[in-house]
């Protein structure tokens, strides 16, 4: 609309007016909404969590969301060698921070079966990669491992951690059409490898990738994406190779309570 | 025009990406699978169809000046209630799928571009239709062309594998590149159908009027030889 010819001029107060009560509507309406919707959504995510650690631990019957607890490296540093780990326990931190390492207990009959942590990588090629591992209770090996959420190519960088199960035609006419059944992990070579795995300090130089001269596979073309799952896993078990005790003790009360 | 014709346009005739050639974003953006191009083709259109019927209802009230800005934050506003309904009720990997897109809708032109050229212009049922219409044809072709990418990737359709033993993937398809192609390939379809159209019935290829897109010359091309 450009103004060629003089036109009656509309009060500027009318506009701001006119502007001013959408915006104020427009807040009201979203207001509503979100607090409608706050129920539904924290418990959609509190579901999306449980997925990922029920394919981690099948059959666990407490809610290690409640009980998790945060470790919290206070230098930040990437050089994980020298970082300090510090307990905070239950204490609700920023999601998704690259310093922290969250613990989850997975307990069936109040005994605990299994301790699944998840701790962002930030070296991924796209940036930021959650790694989430389970860990035996007794010597912290790794037992599996998956990737929550990633940036990494589609079909280049995912095939290091894809392991996601294929439907097929003839499996949906068959009736085996689920994609996760939460039972079985679908394989994947490269995260397999670490099944079985434990830290300790002096081997730190080796946990990275075979082309960096440590003992980890890698897939070709795909080398920074398996560095930062290595990383994440590494990360994971260097904090509880530190925290072990204290994991332990803030673990073990909850017995009592079941 | 009656209110059902108001509905089909948008599904052929002035189809928002085929035919209009708006929104591209996240047509090239969010089509690698079929799921997530049907995924972001409905949430697309509850925003069409809600801001153009509020658009509709308040077309008197607003002061013309202003009303860009007014449509902005009538459309932002659905587009936030869509982002909030599908974190609470929508499959979590379709929200990681879609990510970005959703908020992007708000800055989709077909969306402004309706609430702009039709629901500011006529009543509360006609807009409401034209939004259906123009929804439904932005997801057709979205699923459409989502369809032709996955299948052409990896023999997959709605991540149901159709083809078994098809194992190297293509691709291609999957990224940017893909898109251009699939879409390339799309609208030379669509521009191919209508001139056939237009010739069987003796006529030359016109423009429909109401499009306003005079400043492209890609059909005076086809319409001088």
């Amino acid at each position: 609309m450009s103004d060629s010819k003089p036109k009656p001029k509309e009060n500027v107060l009318v506009l701001v007016f006119a502007l001013t009560f959408i915006s104020a509507l427009a807040a009201g309406i979203l207001a509503c909404t979100s607090y409608l919707t706050q129920k539904p959504r924290a418990a959609a995510a509190l579901k999306e969590t449980n997925a990922a650690l029920l394919k981690l631990q099948p059959g666990f019957d407490n809610a290690p969301e409640q009980e998790k607890v945060f470790v919290v490296d206070s230098t930040s540093s990437p050089d994980l060698s020298q970082a300090k780990w510090e307990l905070l326990p239950g204490q609700p931190a920023e999601q998704g921070k690259a310093n922290q390492v969250v613990f989850y207990p997975a307990k069936r009959d109040g005994k605990l079966v299994s301790i699944i942590a998840k701790a962002v990588s930030p070296i991924g090629y796209g940036g930021n990669m959650t790694v989430m591992a389970a860990l035996s209770p007794a010597d912290g090996a790794v037992r599996d491992v998956i990737v929550t959420s990633n940036n990494e190519t589609p079909g280049l960088g995912d095939v290091v951690f894809n392991r996601s199960k294929e439907l097929t035609l003839w499996g949906l006419f068959q009736g085996s059409g689920k994609a996760d059944d939460g039972k079985s992990l679908p394989p994947n070579r490269t995260l397999d490898f670490f099944n079985g795995k434990t830290y300790t300090p002096d081997q730190a130089a080796k946990w990275t990738v075979k082309k960096d001269g440590g003992d980890f596979l890698f897939v070709t073309g795909a080398t920074v994406s398996s560095r930062a799952v290595t990383y994440g896993v590494k990360k994971i078990e260097a904090c509880y190779f530190d925290m072990k005790p204290k994991l332990a003790a803030a673990f073990a009360p909850a017995k009592q309570t079941n | 025009m009656s209110t059902f014709s108001e509905f089909t346009k948008g599904i052929w005739k002035e189809n928002p990406i085929l035919v209009i050639v708006l929104g591209m974003c996240p047509t090239l953006a969010c089509t690698a699978n079929a799921k997530n191009a049907l995924g972001l083709g409905l949430a697309t259109m509850f925003v069409l169809v809600g801001s153009n019927m509020v658009v509709s209802l308040v077309r008197s009230v607003i002061p013309k000046k202003v009303r860009i800005p007014c449509y902005i934050v009538i459309i932002a506003t659905f587009v936030t209630i869509v982002e909030l309904l599908m974190k609470a009720w929508a499959p979590p990997t379709l929200n990681q799928a879609l990510g970005i897109f959703v908020p992007l809708i708000a800055v989709n032109c077909i969306v402004l571009g309706r609430a702009e050229a039709f629901a500011s212009k006529n009543g509360l049922i006609a807009s409401a239709a034209d939004g259906l219409g123009m929804g439904l044809g932005f997801t057709l072709a979205l699923v459409a062309l989502g369809c032709v990418r996955e299948f052409l990737c990896g023999g997959s359709l709605f991540t149901v594998k159709m083809i078994p033993g098809w194992d190297t993937q293509f691709m291609l398809m999957s990224f940017a590149p893909g898109a251009f192609f699939a879409l390339g390939c799309f609208l030379a379809g669509m521009n191919w159908l209508n001139m056939r159209k237009a010739k069987k019935a003796g006529l030359k290829l016109e423009v429909p009027l109401q499009l306003d897109c005079r400043h492209c010359n890609i059909c005076k091309m086809h319409l001088e030889d």
